[in-house]
C-alpha cells in the first residue's frame, strides 16, 4: 500500500513540473525491466528482484535527466548506478503526510545534446507482499519499454499478471520455458509522459499498468494477512470504556450512541498521517490514539471500534481503497488495491460504514472519495467483502432559496443557503477550518460565487457541527451590477445555477479523463419583486438538460408581482471519458446559455 | 498539579536524547514568571481570536572562545580558535481558542544536528532541541517527552536530515508551552542575521528580549518601525545585557500591498566576529562592542573599503568594452549616451554568458571599468541603494544587505529584472535615497558618501496599453473572437518578465550586433522548445487573466518587441484568442459581458476592507483599454447600455474612468485606470478603496445589442 502511493505520489509531483512540458527535451528511447519472482523451499514467493535498465537521451539541449527509485522497509536498493554520477538518497517528503519513511534514490545524470546515458537500478523486494503494481509510464516519453516478469515453475499456476488500461500501444507475449517457467513480455512504444491536468483521475485509475498477483490467492487469504496487522492483546482499554460509556449515558438508541461518538472522535482527534515500516499497515493501539488525540486513518478506526465496543456495539475494522484506486480486492487481491481504512457497525442487519477522518459528514452518508468502493469487513477468521452503498446526489445538496428586489442595478434580499452531505462537508470543514477573524470572509466568499461584487451582511449560520445532518448558512445580500436600467427596461442577470462543476472542460492537448470531485445536486428557488409600474417582459423558456453526466432544469414563472426561478443541477455522473469530452461540452454550453439568459422588465405604459 | 509524561515509542526518533533534556532542564528552569498557564486572557482585548501569546521570550547568549587549536594549526597554520559561542532560547506560551490555532500549534520541525569540518578542524557546529508542554483545562499538565520526536534521514547511513513533532494530547483551550534551544558554534564566522519581529499573526501579551554578549564581539543593532530599543547594561565580567520587555502588542492584519520592512515594527541584530583574522573585515569594521542605530556613514565606510579593494576578474570588463567598441564602430554617429547605453547592456550580456555568477557589486563595478577603458565623459560614480520593500540604504546593517548600482552622469543603471532598457531605473526603487561614491575606485576610501535621492516617475511613465478587437464568431454566437496587443512601458513591463532570460539575450545580441557565429553558441544551451511552450503557457494564464475566462484557443501569439534596449523601449506582444461564457442572452437581445475585457480586478471584501497601514507598491501606473467591439450585422447598441458603461471616480489617489461610444460598426470602449503614487497613507485608504471597487464593479458591466 505504501510503496504504492509512494510511486503514485513521486510521479505525481514530478509531473507538477514536468506536467506542462510537452515536447520533453529527455527521452527514454528504451527501458527494459526485468521482475524476477524467486520462491522458497515451500514453493511460496519469497522475494522479487527487480532490474530497470533506462536509456536517457538529450534530443535538442543538454540537460540533467533525473532517474529515480522508490525503497523503504520493505524494499531496498541494491544496484544504482549511471555513468558521471552518485547516487543521492533523499526522504520522501508530503504536505498531506507529517512522516513517511520512504526514500528516494535519485541519479542525477548529465546528458550532452544528442547522446545517451544509461541508468542501471537494481533493488529486492524483502517483504513481497508489498510489491504488486508495475506502472508503465514514466516522467519523461518513452519511446520503448520492455517490462519482463519472470515467474518460476513453482509459483506459475498462481501467479498472475492483471493488465489495466494497457492501450494499443502495449503488445503482449507469453512464454513457457519448457520447465514450468513462465516469463511474461510486455514491449510498449511510444508511451507519452505522465500528464496532470485539471480533474483528472488518479493515476493508477488512468495509467497503463500491470498488477502482479498470486501470492495472495484470494482475498480471504489477503484479509488472513492484513488482519495481522490489527490482533493484539496488549491495547489497555479501560479509560476509553469509561469514557465511551459514560459519552452515551443520554444516548436513547444505537444510532444516536453511534453518532455521539463519531462527533467525539472527529471533533477530539485530528487527523495525522505517519507512515513507516509496517505502521502503514499497522493502526496505532486505540489508546494511543485517545491519549494522544492524533491518529491516522488507521488509528482513528481502530479508536472508533475500541469505542463502538465498548457499548456493546458491533464495530469491525473496514479495509478500503479511495476513489484513487480503481481496482477491487477481489479483482487484484493484493495490498495495492486499499490505500484507507474505516470502521464499520453491523446494526440490524446492514454494515454502517463508519469513516473516522471524514469530518463534518454525518454516519450514513459516504464522501465521494469510499462511495461505491469494495470493501473488507474484518469478520473473524474469515472476511465479509462488500461495498459501500452509492450516495443519490440529493443527499449531496446546495440549496438556494432568495427574496430579492431591484435596487438600482442591484438585486438585494435575503439568501439562505441549507447544504447536506459533502456539500455541507466542505463548506463547515473549510469554515471551522478557519481562524475565527477569517470565517465571515470564507462565508462572503462561498456565498457570492459565481458573482464578484456581492456585499454580504448580517451572516448568521447553524448545524455546521460534525455530525448534523443539515448546515444552513442565511444573509442579507446585495449581488451587485445584477441589473441593468435602460431606459423602460431593466435587465436582470439571475444565474440561478450555481454548481460548481457544470463547467466547459479544455479539451485541446487534453490527455486524460475527467473525474469531478463529486456528485451534488444544486437547487435554487429565487424570488425577484418585479418594481411597481414594471411588468414582465420576457422569461427565458423552460429549459430542461439531461445526458449520462448531468440533469438540469430552470423554470421561471410570474407570480404575485414576482418572478420566480426553480432551478436543479444534478451531476449524475462524475466521471467523463475524453472520448466523451465534446458531447459533456456541448451540453454544458447549452446550460451555461440557458444559465446565462435574462429576465427583461418593461415599464408599463 | 499532575505532570505526567506522554512518552509513546517513537521507531524513527534519533534525536540527540541527552541533549534534550539538557535543554529542557535551562529553559523549564527559567524564572520566568510571565509564563503562567492560568493567565487570564482579557476577552475584551482578545474575544474572537483564534490564539492568544500569553508570552514569548527570546534570548541570545554569545561569548567568544578563543583557545589554541591543534587541529586548525595543521589545516590552516593558525593555532587558534576565534569562534562565537552561541546558545539561543525562544520560549511561547499560547492559549488556543479553536480548532484552525490547534492545527497551526500542533506541529513543529526542529532542525538536526549538523556539523562543518576540514579534516579535523571543526569549522561549524550547531544543535537544536524541542520541548513543549500542554496545561489542560482541568489542570493536568502533559509535559511531551523527546520520544515523540520523528526523523527524516537522507543519504545512505541515513543521516538525521530534520525532526518533526505533531504534539500528542492538544485540544481546543489548552495551553501550550513549547520553546527551541539552540547552540551554535561557529570559527571564525559572524552569527546568521538574528530578527525580533514585533509583529504576529495572533496578539501577544508579553514579548520579553533579552541579549547577553560577550564583550569582545561586536554586535550592531537597529530598531525599525517604531520598535522599542533594547535597553542595555553592564556586568562584572563586561559581558553586555541588552533587554526589553513589551506588552499587548496587537496582531498584524495582513493584506494587499503591505510592506513589512517598512511598516511593521522589528530589530535587526548581527553579531561580528571582527576579531577574525581568517575572513576578510574592513578596516573600518567596529571593535568588540554594543552598536545601536550606527550612523549610516560607518556602512558606507566598509562599502567604500569594498569597492575600492575588491578584486574582479578583467575577462568581462574586456569583452564587454570591446564589445561597446564595435558597437561605436558600426554605429558612429551615436551619442555618448547610447554608448554608455550599449556598454551596460554588454557588461550584462557578458555577465549572464559567463559560467560564473555575478552579484551587483560586480556589475557595477565592471560597468565602472569600462566607462573608465571607453573614456567616457560623464561622470560615473557606484554606490547603493535599497527598494521600497526593503529597509532604507540609510538604515542598513551591513555591506552585504544592500543592492549595488551604476550611475553614469544622471542615469542609473542596476540589473533590475532583464525587463528595463540601460538607464531605466526599476520601480521599487524610485524615490529611495542611494549612496554614491565618485572618480577613480581607488578614491572612494577617501570620500563620505553621497546621498543622493532617485528621481519618482509619474503614472503615465509605467503605463499599459491593451487595444483588443473583439467580434462574436459568426458560426457561434456564444464566443467572441479577440485579437490582443499589448504594449508595456516602464515598470509595468515586469508583468511580461516571463517572457525569460533567452528572449533577453536574444534582443540585446542583436542590437549589439553579435555575429551569428557566436549566437550559436550560447543558443546551443538553450532549449528553444521548451522556451517556446513555457512562454505559451504563461501566455494562456495571462489571457485567463486577462479576459477572466479561460481561452478556448490560443490561436496565434508573437513577441514584437522585448522593450530591453534603446531602440524599441517598450514591451510589446499580440495575441489572438476565443473565449467562451461572455455572451448571454435577453430573448432576442445579446448581452455581452465587456466589463471582463479589462482583466480581472482585485476586489477587496470583508476584513480587508479596513486597513491599518498604509499601501506600498512598486510605482505609479497606469492602465489604458481600447476595446472596438464589432457590432454583429442585425443587432445596434442600447442607447442606455451604452451610457451606462461610462464611469468615472477620480480622487487624490487617482482615477478609473470608461467611455463608450458607437463609431461606425464599432463599439468603442476607452478604460482608463491611474493610480498616481507609488504609496498610500493609510489615511488615504478609503480614497483608495474607492478606485479599486470603481474597477472591480465594472468587471460586471455588460452591453446591451438589440436586436433590428
Amino acid at each position: 500500500m505504501k510503496n504504492y502511493r509512494l510511486i503514485i505520489i513521486v510521479l505525481f509531483v514530478l509531473v507538477g513540473w514536468q506536467g506542462m512540458m510537452a515536447d520533453s527535451n529527455i527521452v527514454i528511447t528504451d527501458a527494459n525491466e526485468v521482475y524476477t519472482l524467486v520462491a522458497d523451499g515451500k514453493g511460496d514467493l519469497s522475494k522479487v528482484k527487480v532490474r530497470k535498465e533506462t536509456n536517457y537521451m538529450a534530443q535538442r539541449v543538454a540537460e540533467t535527466a533525473i532517474a529515480l527509485e522508490s525503497f523503504g522497509s520493505h524494499v531496498k536498493i541494491d544496484k544504482a548506478s549511471a555513468p558521471g554520477t552518485k547516487p543521492v538518497y533523499k526522504p520522501w517528503i508530503s504536505e498531506y503526510v507529517f512522516y513517511d519513511d520512504s526514500k528516494m534514490c535519485v541519479l542525477p545524470i548529465e546528458i550532452e545534446n544528442g547522446k545517451q546515458a544509461k541508468a542501471v537500478f537494481e533493488k529486492t523486494y524483502t517483504d513481497v507482499a508489498h510489491f504488486s503494481t508495475i506502472f508503465i509510464p514514466e516522467i519523461y516519453p518513452i519511446q520503448k519499454k520492455t517490462i519482463v516478469i519472470e515467474v518460476p515453475a513453482a509459483l506459475a499456476s498462481q501467479v498472475k499478471v492483471v493488465e489495466k488500461s494497457l492501450g494499443g500501444n502495449v503488445v503482449k507475449t507469453v512464454k513457457d520455458g519448457g520447465n514450468g517457467k513462465i516469463t511474461y513480455f510486455y514491449e510498449a512504444s511510444d508511451i507519452p509522459e505522465i500528464k496532470s491536468e485539471e480533474y483528472m483521475p488518479s493515476l493508477s485509475a488512468v495509467a497503463p499498468r500491470l498488477y502482479v498477483t498470486g501470492l495472495f490467492e484470494s482475498v480471504d487469504e489477503l484479509y488472513q494477512h492484513m488482519r495481522t496487522y490489527t490482533i493484539n492483546t496488549e491495547d489497555d482499554l479501560t479509560e476509553i470504556n469509561e469514557f465511551s460509556r459514560s459519552l452515551v449515558a443520554d444516548c436513547a438508541d444505537d444510532m444516536s450512541r453511534i453518532k455521539a461518538i463519531v462527533e467525539w472522535v472527529q471533533n477530539h482527534i485530528r487527523y495525522i498521517a505517519i507512515e513507516h515500516g509496517e505502521y502503514g499497515f499497522r493502526p496505532e493501539l486505540a489508546s494511543h490514539v485517545f491519549e494522544k488525540r492524533y491518529g491516522d486513518c488507521k488509528g482513528m478506526s481502530a479508536l472508533l471500534k475500541a469505542m463502538f465496543r465498548a457499548v456493546g456495539l458491533d464495530a469491525r475494522l473496514v479495509w478500503i481503497g479511495t476513489d484513487d484506486i480503481s481496482v477491487d480486492w477481489t479483482e487484484v487481491p493484493a495490498l495495492s488495491s486499499g490505500d484507507h481504512m474505516i470502521c464499520a457497525v453491523m446494526l440490524d442487519g446492514k454494515t454502517l460504514y463508519v469513516d473516522g477522518t471524514a469530518q463534518y459528514m454525518p454516519v450514513g452518508v459516504y464522501p465521494s472519495s469510499i462511495e461505491g468502493q469494495q470493501t473488507i469487513v474484518e469478520n473473524g477468521e474469515t472476511c465479509i467483502v462488500e461495498r459501500v452503498p452509492m450516495i443519490a446526489p440529493e443527499q449531496n445538496a446546495d440549496s438556494l432559496s432568495a427574496q430579492m428586489v431591484i435596487d438600482g442595478h442591484n438585486l438585494k434580499g435575503k439568501m439562505k443557503r441549507s447544504l447536506t452531505g459533502m456539500r455541507k462537508m466542505i463548506m463547515a470543514g473549510s469554515y471551522n477550518g478557519k481562524s475565527a477573524d477569517r470565517r465571515n470572509d470564507y462565508l462572503i466568499a462561498y456565498l457570492s460565487y459565481p458573482r464578484k461584487n456581492v456585499e454580504i451582511d448580517n451572516v448568521a449560520v447553524e448545524g455546521n457541527t460534525m455530525q448534523s445532518d443539515t448546515a444552513v448558512v442565511e444573509a442579507d445580500v446585495i449581488e451587485k451590477e445584477a441589473c441593468q436600467h435602460l431606459g423602460d427596461a431593466i435587465y436582470i442577470d439571475l444565474r440561478p445555477v450555481r454548481h460548481p462543476y457544470m463547467e466547459v472542460v479544455n479539451i485541446k492537448d487534453r490527455k486524460n479523463d475527467v473525474k469531478f470531485p463529486g456528485r451534488y445536486n444544486f437547487v435554487s428557488n429565487i424570488c425577484v419583486s418585479v418594481p411597481d409600474g414594471f411588468a414582465v417582459d420576457y422569461l427565458p423558456q423552460m429549459a430542461e438538460f439531461e445526458n449520462e453526466w448531468v440533469k438540469v432544469k430552470i423554470a421561471y414563472e410570474v407570480k404575485d408581482s414576482a418572478v420566480v426561478c426553480e432551478s436543479t443541477a444534478t451531476m449524475k455522473r462524475r466521471d467523463v471519458s475524453l472520448a466523451d469530452m465534446q458531447q459533456w461540452n456541448a451540453l454544458i454550453r447549452k446550460i451555461v446559455a440557458a444559465n446565462n439568459e435574462q429576465i427583461v422588465l418593461k415599464r408599463k405604459i | 498539579m499532575a505532570v505526567c509524561v506522554i512518552a509513546m515509542c517513537s521507531w524513527a526518533n534519533k534525536v540527540d536524547r541527552k541533549f534534550y533534556e539538557k535543554a529542557s532542564k535551562i529553559v523549564w528552569e527559567m524564572e520566568l514568571p510571565q509564563f503562567d498557564s492560568k493567565t487570564q486572557v482579557p476577552d475584551s482585548l482578545y474575544a474572537n481570536e483564534s490564539a492568544v501569546i500569553i508570552a514569548c521570550y527570546r534570548s541570545v547568549d554569545v561569548k567568544r572562545v578563543e583557545q589554541t587549536n591543534i587541529s586548525k594549526y595543521s589545516t590552516t597554520l593558525n593555532a587558534y580558535t576565534n569562534a562565537i559561542d552561541c546558545k539561543k532560547v525562544m520560549r511561547v506560551m499560547v492559549k488556543l481558542n479553536d480548532a484552525a490555532a490547534v492545527e497551526k500549534f500542533s506541529e513543529f520541525d526542529i532542525d538536526a544536528k549538523d556539523k562543518e569540518s576540514i579534516d579535523s578542524y571543526n569549522v561549524m557546529y550547531t544543535n537544536s532541541a524541542f520541548g513543549a508542554r500542554v496545561y489542560k483545562a482541568d489542570g493536568r499538565i502533559n509535559d511531551v517527552d523527546c520520544g515523540e520526536v520523528f526523523t527524516v534521514t537522507e543519504g545512505k547511513k541515513d543521516k538525521a536530515m530534520q525532526h518533526k513533532i505533531a504534539i500528542p494530547g492538544l485540544e481546543p483551550g489548552d495551553v501550550l508551552e513549547y520553546f527551541y534551544y539552540d547552540e551554535i558554534w561557529l570559527d571564525e564566522l559572524d552569527l546568521d542575521p538574528i530578527q525580533f519581529p514585533f509583529f504576529r499573526d495572533y496578539p501577544a501579551m508579553n514579548y520579553t528580549i533579552k541579549c547577553s554578549i560577550d564583550p569582545q564581539l561586536t554586535v550592531e543593532y537597529r530598531a525599525y518601525n517604531g520598535a522599542p530599543l533594547l535597553v542595555g547594561s553592564v556586568e562584572k565580567d563586561g559581558t553586555r545585557i541588552l533587554q526589553v520587555e513589551t506588552v499587548n502588542l496587537p496582531k498584524t492584519e495582513k493584506g494587499e500591498w503591505q510592506c513589512f520592512a517598512r511598516q511593521e515594527p522589528f530589530i535587526d541584530m548581527r553579531v561580528l566576529n571582527n576579531m577574525t583574522k581568517m575572513v576578510y573585515r574592513t578596516p573600518s569594521a567596529r571593535r568588540g562592542g554594543v552598536y545601536c542605530g550606527l550612523n549610516s556613514n560607518y556602512y558606507f565606510t566598509d562599502i567604500s573599503h569594498i569597492l575600492s579593494t575588491i578584486e574582479l576578474p578583467i575577462d568581462i570588463v574586456s569583452r564587454a568594452t570591446k564589445r561597446a567598441k564595435n558597437f561605436q564602430k558600426a554605429h558612429p554617429e551615436i551619442t555618448s549616451r547610447q554608448l554608455i547605453d550599449a556598454a551596460w547592456l554588454a557588461v550584462v550580456y557578458e555577465a549572464l554568458l559567463d559560467k560564473d555568477s555575478h552579484s551587483t557589486l560586480s556589475l557595477s563595478l565592471y560597468m565602472a571599468d569600462v566607462m573608465r577603458k571607453l573614456k567616457v565623459k560623464e561622470q560615473v560614480s557606484v554606490g547603493v541603494i535599497n527598494s521600497r520593500f526593503d529597509v532604507p540604504v540609510t538604515e542598513i546593517l551591513h555591506w552585504r544587505d544592500p543592492d549595488y548600482m551604476v550611475m553614469v552622469g544622471d542615469s542609473c543603471y542596476m540589473l533590475g529584472q532583464l525587463c528595463y532598457v540601460p538607464g531605466e531605473l526599476p520601480g521599487e526603487y524610485e524615490a529611495e535615497d542611494a549612496a554614491m561614491f565618485y572618480g577613480d575606485r581607488k578614491d572612494y576610501i577617501r570620500q563620505d558618501a553621497t546621498v543622493i535621492k532617485m528621481p519618482t516617475t509619474r503614472a503615465a511613465a509605467n503605463n499599459a496599453r491593451i487595444d483588443m478587437t473583439v467580434s462574436i464568431n459568426a458560426d457561434d454566437e456564444a464566443i467572441l473572437d479577440i485579437e490582443r496587443k499589448v504594449k508595456l512601458q516602464g515598470s509595468l513591463k515586469r508583468s511580461a518578465v516571463y517572457i525569460g532570460v533567452s528572449s533577453w539575450v536574444d534582443a540585446v545580441a542583436q542590437y549589439l550586433g553579435v555575429s551569428e557565429k557566436e549566437r550559436k553558441k550560447y543558443k546551443e544551451d538553450i532549449d528553444t522548445v521548451e522556451v517556446k511552450n513555457k512562454i505559451e503557457e504563461s501566455m494562456k494564464k495571462e489571457l485567463q487573466f486577462a479576459l477572466c475566462a479561460e481561452p478556448r484557443n490560443l490561436k496565434s501569439y508573437s513577441i514584437l518587441s522585448r522593450g530591453v534596449t534603446p531602440d524599441a523601449p517598450a514591451c510589446e506582444y499580440v495575441a489572438a484568442c476565443d473565449v467562451d461564457g461572455l455572451v448571454k442572452r435577453a430573448g432576442n437581445d445579446m448581452i455581452v459581458s465587456v466589463g471582463k475585457l479589462i482583466g480581472n480586478q482585485i476586489k477587496i471584501e470583508g476584513s480587508e476592507r479596513e486597513r491599518a497601514c498604509g499601501v506600498v507598491r512598486v510605482s505609479a501606473k497606469q492602465t489604458r483599454y481600447v476595446i472596438k467591439f464589432v457590432i454583429p450585422d442585425g443587432y445596434v447598441v442600447n442607447v442606455a447600455s451604452l451610457e451606462a458603461l461610462n464611469r468615472n471616480v477620480a480622487n487624490e489617489c487617482g482615477a478609473f474612468y470608461a467611455q463608450a461610444t458607437v463609431q461606425d460598426q464599432y463599439l468603442v470602449l476607452q478604460v482608463n485606470e491611474r493610480y498616481s503614487r507609488y504609496a498610500e497613507p493609510v489615511e488615504r485608504w478609503p480614497k483608495y478603496l474607492q478606485l479599486l471597487d470603481a474597477s472591480a464593479e465594472f468587471n460586471d458591466a455588460s452591453l446591451v445589442l438589440t436586436k433590428q
